[in-house]
């Protein structure tokens, strides 16, 4: 299994993932509480009498747990490079402007993107980003077919 | 079971009743009360068996059933059409990161409990899934559930007996001191009401003392051997419940088809070479070592095959079974005064006829399962004989090489037999020995260990013929069988004639030498006809038997179709 971050994640994180994981793999999103709150959990060796007796070990590769380790660098860019609706950098604002904005971003992603969002990305920056999460995800072992929908959804949210 | 339990180490009646006179240590002349132990046994077990499904439901912990809409109910359902298996309940715990699955029910309840990592599991690697639920499913097929759950059942009563009888044995020497004070003090609800003064002012450290070392006495002599008993009967346990994961494994592959099942086992990675520590833990898991596993996938017939550690055990427990039926003529004089009398007017047949005409039905219902014990260890050996000719004839083996593993598998049986005459605290008459020792203050030595001399070793001659003689017969039946062309099932009393009539074929030979050497007055020229023709019908019916497995033309393959059929 790909294993996530093990520190916790944060409730912006979990939101984003959760958006991200309901969007490129549908099929997994009833998965995703129990796969985001036991970041670290291995499959282990059990032994019990009449089982199998072998764990799926690393290759039950979930998706979920590969988008929720990706979250952290897309969050990270969105602070680094996004722009507010008045144009300004948003790692310039006042704490009170992010909060505020974290919110709004946190609605964007429960939307799972289909509301304007609350940001803008200069396209040369979203290109980067899309490189840089292209680099990370085959890292991190994702298919092609599923970075192809990752970066479908990410492009399209942030031009709504 | 039954040789442990039957007249040994339960208190009677009398150890309640009669304290002071009763026997330090239960012990052979209790045998009345082995039998309300193998009572107690049966029906603890019988407990155990019938409910056990109740305690295997949350094995995982918490646990749910699974949606009927969910996709994973789908190809459980479409696989078990194809297997024929039905399966009633299919629960999950909530552990994403659990990909196991467990078996365990009743036909009308029969139940697959699986890891929520399961679901996830079919949805990623539907093919690994199904193989994981295939193996499950092969445990029904292969009526696993009642024969580990009633092996499991049996192993969890005698560990309540023998936690019962120890504390029993703890309680007994407290119990007459109690009966010291009581005579002094007025009992409050049924207990006696001493207190510290009154314990001191009556010898009260010294009455400790009496306790510690009654307890301490009967510990020492029946801790250990309850010890031992409870790891011989742990590790056969564990060690029939690696055979039926083979066998699982084996039907899932039928199923699912051994890439599918490969790649759940492996995960497409080669398994790694088990060391030492790996190979003894093995005795004591629930799986065999994964390298076995993938081997048994990859060459169906090494089902069969039995190691040299099983003959081993096989020895041992032979050597068990032969104390068994060793102390069955003394269990007869207790239980029944008819059959002690005609022995000791020296008419031995009208002794066995009384146990046959059940003149005291319980005492021949005793003998009678006794025997059966003792046959069907002798059985087991014999049977094991045949799997392994048949798995050897299968990989090919040449017949020295053949000769030589079968050799090597009898003398390990035989080393097996010998430790069991060394090593056996089992034994009713040493245990009445060594609390004899106890109780006179001498010394305790030998209660594990038992001396053996040359005669030990020389006696496995005999033994060890006989196994080598029918060991040839099957290879010959073997080499026979396997080239015919037959596709059907050999149904398992195929098995049980050719093994019987095999096994009779070459002891009666055995028997008219043995009769030849050891009763010279005996031998006259009818025995040995009586013998040959005896022998003769004996092979004669081996040859029918043979022939009706073979099939009636002569195949091609070296791999018969009815190895692996349905």
């Amino acid at each position: 299994m790909t294993s996530p971050s093990s520190q916790a994640y944060s409730i912006l994180e979990l939101q984003l993932g959760q958006a991200l994981v309901a969007t490129v793999a549908p099929e997994e999103i009833e998965f995703f509480d129990a796969i985001a709150a036991a970041p670290q959990q291995r499959s282990k060796k059990r032994d019990h009498e009449l089982g199998f007796g072998v764990p799926a070990g690393e290759d039950i590769a979930t998706i979920s747990a590969t988008l929720l380790v990706l979250c952290k660098p897309i969050l990270n860019f969105i602070w680094d490079n996004a722009k507010d609706a008045t144009g300004q950098l948003i790692k310039n604002i006042t704490e009170q402007a992010r909060q505020v904005l974290e919110k709004r971003l946190g609605d964007w992603f429960t939307s799972r993107f289909q509301k304007p969002t609350p940001v803008t990305i200069p396209p040369e920056k979203l290109d980067e980003l899309i490189a840089k999460l292209e680099s990370d995800a085959k890292t991190l072992g994702l298919d092609e077919t599923t970075l192809s929908r990752l970066t479908t959804t990410l492009r399209s949210g942030f031009q709504r | 079971m039954v040789a442990f339990w039957s007249g040994q180490f339960l208190p009677g009646p009398e150890y309640f009743t009669t304290p002071f006179s009763a026997q330090f240590q239960p012990g052979l002349y209790s045998t009345r009360s082995g039998l309300y132990g193998l009572a107690l046994l049966t029906i603890l077990a019988t407990v155990f068996y019938v409910y056990h499904s109740r305690r295997r439901n949350a094995v995982f912990g918490p646990y749910q059933n699974l949606d009927a809409q969910n996709s994973a109910w789908d190809k459980i359902r479409q696989l078990s059409e194809r297997s024929g298996v039905g399966i009633d309940i299919v629960l999950h715990d909530k552990d994403i990161a659990n990909t196991d699955a467990i078996a365990f029910g009743f036909r009308g309840k029969r139940t697959i409990l699986m890891g929520r990592g399961m679901l996830l599991l079919a949805l990623r690697r539907p093919s690994n899934f199904l193989a994981r639920v295939a193996h499950e499913l092969g445990h029904f097929k292969n009526g696993d559930i009642k024969y580990a759950f009633l092996s499991r059942s049996l192993l969890q009563a005698n560990l309540v007996l023998m936690t019962t009888i120890m504390v029993w044995l703890i309680v007994r020497p407290a119990r007459v001191v109690l009966m010291q004070y009581y005579l002094f003090t007025s009992p409050k609800l049924g207990f006696p009401g001493a207190d510290a003064t009154l314990f001191f002012n009556l010898h009260g450290l010294r009455w400790a003392k009496y306790w510690v070392d009654q307890a301490t006495g009967s510990l020492s002599i029946t801790a250990p051997v309850f010890a031992f008993w409870a790891l011989l009967l742990f590790l056969e346990y564990r060690s029939l419940l690696r055979t039926r994961e083979i066998l699982a494994d084996a039907r899932a592959a039928q199923w699912v088809s051994g890439d599918a099942l490969l790649e759940a086992l492996t995960g497409g990675k080669t398994p790694p070479r088990p060391s030492l520590k790996n190979r003894l833990l093995e005795l004591f898991s629930a799986h065999p070592l994964l390298s076995q596993r993938v081997d048994v996938v990859l060459r169906p017939y090494k089902v069969l095959h039995p190691s040299l550690l099983r003959f081993l055990f096989l020895g041992y427990l032979f050597c068990l079974a032969n104390y068994l039926i060793a102390s069955i003529n003394t269990l007869m004089r207790i239980l029944n005064p008819r059959y002690e009398e005609l022995l000791a007017q020296g008419n031995a047949i009208q002794a066995a006829l009384s146990v046959l005409k059940f003149e005291q039905p319980l005492a021949s219902l005793i003998y009678f399962i006794v025997l059966f014990a003792f046959a069907a260890v002798y059985m087991i050996v014999v049977a094991t004989l045949l799997r392994s000719a048949l798995t050897q004839k299968l990989s090919g083996r040449a017949h020295w090489a053949w000769f030589l593993t079968t050799i090597a598998q009898i003398f390990v049986f035989a080393i097996g037999n010998v430790l069991g005459d060394a090593f056996h605290p089992y034994s009713q008459t040493n245990q009445l020995r060594l609390a004899r020792n106890v109780m006179l203050g001498q010394s305790v030595d030998g209660l594990f260990f038992n001396r053996i001399g040359l005669q030990d070793i020389l006696d496995q001659a005999s033994m060890s013929g006989i196994l080598l003689g029918v060991a040839i017969l099957f290879w010959l039946q073997v080499n026979f069988i396997l080239r015919g062309s037959r596709a059907k099932t050999i149904k398992g009393w195929q098995w049980g004639a050719l093994m019987v009539f095999s096994f009779l074929a070459v002891f009666q030979v055995w028997s008219a030498f043995w009769v030849m050497r050891s009763f010279p007055d005996y031998a006259n020229p009818m025995l040995y006809i009586m013998a040959t023709l005896q022998a003769t019908l004996f092979l004669a019916i081996v040859l029918i038997v043979s022939w009706s497995m073979r099939g009636r033309h002569r195949g091609r393959d070296n791999m018969p179709g009815w190895l692996m059929a349905e």
